[in-house]
């Protein structure tokens, strides 16, 4: 018998051609907007047109908006892929747990009683991410006190209480004044045009780490897709990656939520068609997830500035379209070879 | 002798710095308005040529149709408003948060103009305006011609029976003009008595409606001219009870005319809101 | 003597508070393949994850080479027992990724990939197996007798010293049913691992079996070698069905052989 001594790392060349991918959309990320800058001009613009408006457009617009797209689109399909992996349940997305309707809640609750003016801006992605944390205290509170709570109860819990807290918002919307309703819609819609750096760094830190931190639970995922028991089996300690996950997923999810809205389909379609593209390893799916989540939400952004230019569209708006149809018409396709 | 004149360095510092950071001298030379009613403001001001893009909501006068186009009420573009290097930016109360403080973080004036709950506050804000872009006297002006224009009007309704009025401005929910308005103004200047005063904000309910026995009700919803106007209109025509209904007053107006006036446009529409509440008197124009 | 490898004493188990094995005691020893036979519903699964830690004892404790099971950490008890349970999920993955799952007991804490060492037994007991020639095939693409094949891989690559087995042989025809247990009788002889499994059918559990344990309502009613256990009213006892016992000609193993109603109309006839 050859001793075929083949390491699994084939799917090393897909995370390289990811990154080169996020790149380029980067780049045409910064070239495209209300203006066309082409990328020569663009160093030269850097090193020194400080003070002209394709710098200011540059630097403080459009660099923003990439950088967190990075970080939220990054974030969204992590924890998307870690959900996906700990409920073995493709349809579950960072949202199903329902941090998305306590992140409305907080912000609603902001936007009506007025608390950002008291503490200005600041006050949104505080309220939002105050909302997703009293959610997730909450079902993981439930799931850990009731031990015989399955994990399909306790994403039937979170997907409830994403209905409540959803109910609760329109409540809100139906009793308020009409400046009030339209800063609470569009902040559920979803942008990445956060003008806070701080945010911004705290994003991306948080997404970097989550990302880190996730790496050390591939093995125990990659168990879990033979079942709880099979899992348990190979000696995964099943508790502890579930309470692990199911925060980490939380984290990032609602920072998520609370800096850039509510932008759907990315943390449910991106990993799902990682799985088609890298496979179900997941010492590749949670960097590819990655990878892709952030071009997928920068290349978005990019055409919601661009379509209807100078009007702009809500970013979620283009990553459910996109999102879906890309992915309805890949399932279809099946000639997709695993 | 060095202690003085270090004090004299800084005060000289001081004042240049506070020469350069403050804008109390100049006036602003560049303007962006994000809504219709700063645009209107501005034509009225004559200072249009200091507009160099608005929404695309600004219709109003149809000149400002024509000028360059950042965005819609609800979102600007904020790349394109950099690109156009203003040095003043007039926002409204449907302006995003975030943008405004985008705007300002990168070094343009903001300054916000909330909708205007009275006819009183309309004034103010012409004026604060106007001492803006350096055309006090100008607001004044105009202010004062419509503050005498309403004046008018006040007195030749203050005697007169009071009328109780609906003024509808939203279907479905069923939106009333609330106290906190300038839609107020024109009832109560008009004559007339808002059924709806004590709501706070403005969802109404038609069985309430019924109750209170209005004499008339004014539709001033959105396409409120076509269709939609018609079809409210037989749709209160289902409650023979009121009043208005039985003396056949359910009158329909253009929705611009209750959408952010200027001073101007608020005597017109008051005018002719008050000729709806009263066709018994002649307006003196 | 050898020593024994698995201890059950007096166990007690169930789920929700509801009994399902009641005092068990059983003994396996190094080297021996001990099936468990039953009617269904008696508790034979039961017992089984029970082994593997997946219950909790109610009463009573397992000892495994004299250590009790729940003092060792979840990652040493997976590097002795390995399990190949009747649960199969089509994963889209390939077979190789599949049977190296095997390998994760041995992970050290920061290792992110296989060593050498671990590739080599993946392919080694996928040679075992027989199915090196699926090795880039997914799961789903698999036949039941080869997928149950990839399973038990998987399970030696964990080199347990105790194998545990939920009904190795459902499911699959016969030829299958024999390549499996035959595979599992040169797998305890040749790589010297124990052997405790779930069989429904008493002559294949008669067959390959050095003992027998029968379960019955939550209680082990017999435990002993095929032809002491697999008497006429023993079975006819436990299983409430009339049966005649005789001996296989080739092996010498008792087999049961069912007797249809017409049989016995015409035995009471005469």
């Amino acid at each position: 018998m050859s001793k075929v001594h083949t390491r699994p790392g084939h799917r090393l060349p897909v995370l390289l051609i990811l990154t080169i991918v996020l790149m380029s959309v980067v780049i045409l990320s910064l070239c495209t907007g209300s203006t066309i800058i082409p990328i020569r001009e663009i160093i030269q613009i850097l090193v020194n047109g400080k003070e002209s408006a394709d710098h200011t457009i540059l630097v403080h617009i459009r660099l923003p908006r990439i950088i967190l797209g990075f970080a939220v689109g990054g974030s969204l399909s992590l924890a998307g892929a870690l959900l996906q992996g700990m409920f073995r349940n493709p349809l579950v997305e960072p949202y199903t747990l329902g941090i998305s309707g306590g992140a409305s809640l907080g912000v609603a609750l902001n936007i009506l009683f007025k608390w950002y003016a008291i503490i200005g801006t600041i006050a949104y992605p505080i309220s939002g991410f105050l909302g997703a944390l009293l959610v997730m205290i909450f079902v993981y509170g439930l799931s850990v006190k009731r031990q015989s709570l399955g994990l399909r109860d306790v994403l039937l819990i979170g997907v409830m209480v994403s209905f409540i807290a959803s109910s609760v918002v329109m409540l809100l919307m139906a009793i308020s004044k009409s400046e009030d309703l339209h800063g609470i819609i569009f902040w559920i819609m979803g942008s990445l045009d956060e003008p806070n750096r701080a945010l911004i760094y705290i994003a991306v830190g948080v997404s970097l780490g989550g990302l880190l931190i996730s790496h050390l639970f591939c093995l125990p995922l990659n168990a879990l897709s033979l079942g709880e028991e099979g899992a348990r089996h190979l000696g995964v300690k099943v508790e502890n990656t579930r309470r692990w996950l199911f925060l980490l997923a939380s984290l990032l999810t609602g920072l998520s939520v609370s800096v850039a809205g509510i932008i759907g389909f990315v943390g449910l379609v991106v990993p799902h068609f990682m799985r088609m593209v890298v496979g179900p390893d997941h010492r590749f799916l949670l960097s590819g997830s990655f990878l892709a989540g952030a071009s997928f939400l920068i290349l978005c952004d990019t055409l919601a500035r661009t379509i209807i230019a100078p009007l702009e569209l809500p970013v979620g708006v283009v990553t459910g379209i996109i999102g879906g149809s890309v992915f309805v018409y890949a399932l279809t396709k099946k000639s997709v070879v695993l | 002798m060095v202690r003085l004149g270090l004090l004299f360095f800084a005060f000289f510092v001081g004042v240049v710095c506070g020469a350069v950071a403050g804008d109390t001298g100049t006036t602003a030379q560049r303007i962006i308005s994000l809504g219709p009613l700063n645009t209107e403001n501005v034509y009225l001001l004559n200072a249009e040529d200091l507009l160099i893009a608005n929404t695309i909501y600004c219709v109003r006068p149809p000149a400002a149709k024509k000028k360059e186009k950042i965005g819609t009420l609800l979102q600007a573009n904020i790349e394109k408003i950099i690109s156009l290097r203003p040095d003043l930016v007039l926002a409204t109360s449907l302006t995003r948060p975030r943008q405004i403080a985008k705007l300002e973080s990168l070094g343009i004036k903001v300054v916000q103009f909330t909708q205007p709950t009275s006819f009183d506050e309309i004034c103010t804000q012409l004026f604060d305006l106007g001492r803006l872009l350096g055309h006090e006297d100008r607001a004044q002006q105009i202010v004062a011609e419509a503050r005498r224009a309403v004046d008018v009007i006040r007195q030749q309704t203050v005697n007169l029976p009071k009328k109780k009025v609906f003024l509808q401005v939203g279907t479905r929910p069923l939106f009333s003009s609330v106290e906190s308005s300038f839609t107020n103004d024109f009832i109560t200047f008009g004559g007339g008595l808002n059924i709806a005063k004590g709501n706070i904000q403005g969802i109404y309910s038609r069985e309430k409606v019924v109750a209170q026995d209005p004499d008339l009700i004014i539709i001033a919803i959105m396409g409120s001219e076509g269709v939609s106007g018609q079809k409210e209109k037989e749709n209160w025509m289902r409650y023979p009870s009121i009043a208005a209904v039985q003396s056949d007053n359910i009158r329909i107006v253009n929705p611009d005319l209750v959408c952010s006036p200027s001073p101007l446009t608020f005597v017109e529409a008051l005018q002719t809101i008050t000729a709806l509440i009263h066709p018994e008197i002649v307006i003196d124009e | 003597m050898s020593r024994a490898l698995l201890d059950i004493d007096k166990l007690s188990c169930g789920y929700g508070g509801k009994t399902v094995l009641e005092d068990i005691s059983l003994t396996i020893e190094d080297r021996e393949i001990v099936t468990i036979i039953g009617p269904n519903g008696s508790g034979k699964t039961t017992l089984l994850r029970a082994v593997s830690r997946i219950i909790p004892p109610l009463r009573g404790n397992i000892l495994l080479s004299g250590v009790d099971i729940h003092r060792m950490t979840p990652g040493r008890l997976a590097r002795q027992i390995a399990v190949v349970g009747q649960f199969r999920e089509p994963v889209p993955m390939t077979v190789r990724e599949y049977v190296l799952l095997g390998r994760i007991p041995y992970y050290k804490r920061f290792q992110f990939i296989e060593t050498d060492r671990d590739i080599a037994l993946a392919d080694r007991y996928m040679g075992l197996t027989g199915i090196e020639d699926c090795r880039d095939k997914r799961l789903n693409e698999l036949s039941g007798g080869q997928m149950q094949l990839a399973a038990i891989a998987r399970a030696l690559v964990q080199e347990p010293k105790l194998l545990l087995l939920d009904e190795p042989t459902a499911h699959l025809d016969i030829t299958h049913q024999a390549r499996i247990l035959d595979l599992i009788r040169r797998l305890n002889r040749e790589l010297v691992v124990t052997v405790l499994m779930v069989l429904h059918d008493l002559n294949l559990a008669s067959e390959y079996s050095h003992r027998l344990a029968l379960i019955k309502d939550g209680r082990l009613i017999a435990c002993g070698q095929p032809d002491r256990v697999l008497t006429y009213n023993i079975v006819e006892d436990v299983y409430n069905t009339v049966v005649v016992v005789d001996k296989n000609p080739l092996s010498g193993r008792p087999h049961v052989f069912l007797v249809t109603e017409e049989q016995r109309q015409d035995e009471h006839r005469h």
